[in-house]
């Protein structure tokens, strides 16, 4: 490290993190009309987390850091189709819950463009509730 | 990245998505920063997701990961399905031609 950037660490203002509740979860939201078998939905599961863990990353950075320091708790559940995403994402922007749909390359199982996974969050569990908290369990 | 889960526990569908979930963001965090990871994202983030007979033949993957790839095995937290500390996954980055050597033989999910 050079001595400006040196300095510049132990001068320059501390980032303002987001205010957090201590309680912070991922709900991965998933398309039952697709009819995908298991590991389909694992990996679209995992491909929706890591999105959201690296978009939340960047826009609620105190949320991410609790998430993963408490063992980033996660939480998946079902909607029988595409058409639910979008009341779910409307009532996520209402509410400031960082959301990410994610659509299929269409390399196996389904057709390309399908909307498989949305995933809300890392973000207060309360908040999440209020809005997936009537949803079945996958 | 290939996420291979245990087949001996029975674990349900929407337990085998969170621990695949955790292992790959467990794997991102490792090769953050990566050239690596950035080409697999590049590349459209591709994922496979394998099985393995038990904890053993699981921490034998774990042992042979091969150098320059990023690997995470997953310990349950239990709060539900298993009890806390049990392996489920081990997630795995790395070189296609490496992990195809490594793992060629198991069968998808």
């Amino acid at each position: 490290m050079g001595l400006r950037s040196f300095l510049h660490r132990i001068t320059a203002p501390k980032p303002v993190l987001d205010p957090v509740s201590t309680d912070v979860k991922l709900v991965c939201v998933v398309n039952q009309g697709l009819k995908m078998g298991k590991g389909k939905i694992a990996a679209q599961v995992g491909h929706a987390s890591v999105e959201a863990f690296l978009q939340a990353g960047a826009s609620h950075p105190g949320h991410v850091e609790v998430w993963l320091a408490a063992g980033q708790k996660k939480i998946c559940v079902k909607v029988p189709d595409e058409t639910h995403f979008r009341a779910l994402m409307e009532a996520a922007s209402a509410k400031g819950v960082p959301a990410r749909l994610i659509n299929d390359a269409g390399h196996t199982q389904i057709p390309k463009g399908s909307s498989t996974v949305l995933a809300l969050g890392p973000f207060d569990a309360e908040v999440l509730d209020s809005i997936t908290g009537d949803l079945k369990l996958l | 990245m290939a996420l291979i889960v245990r087949l001996d526990l029975g674990l349900s569908i929407g337990k085998t998505a969170a621990q695949c979930a955790h292992a790959a963001v467990d794997v991102v965090q490792r090769a953050r920063r990566s050239r690596l990871l950035e080409r697999w994202r590049a590349g459209g983030a591709r994922k496979i997701v394998l099985g393995v007979e038990n904890e053993t033949a699981l921490h034998e993957l774990a042992a042979r990961v091969p150098e320059g790839c990023y690997a995470s095995v997953v310990r349950d937290a239990g709060h539900t399905e298993v009890p806390a500390g049990t392996v489920t996954v081990l997630g795995m980055l790395g070189p296609r031609r490496s992990m195809d050597a490594l793992l060629g033989h198991l069968e998808t999910l």
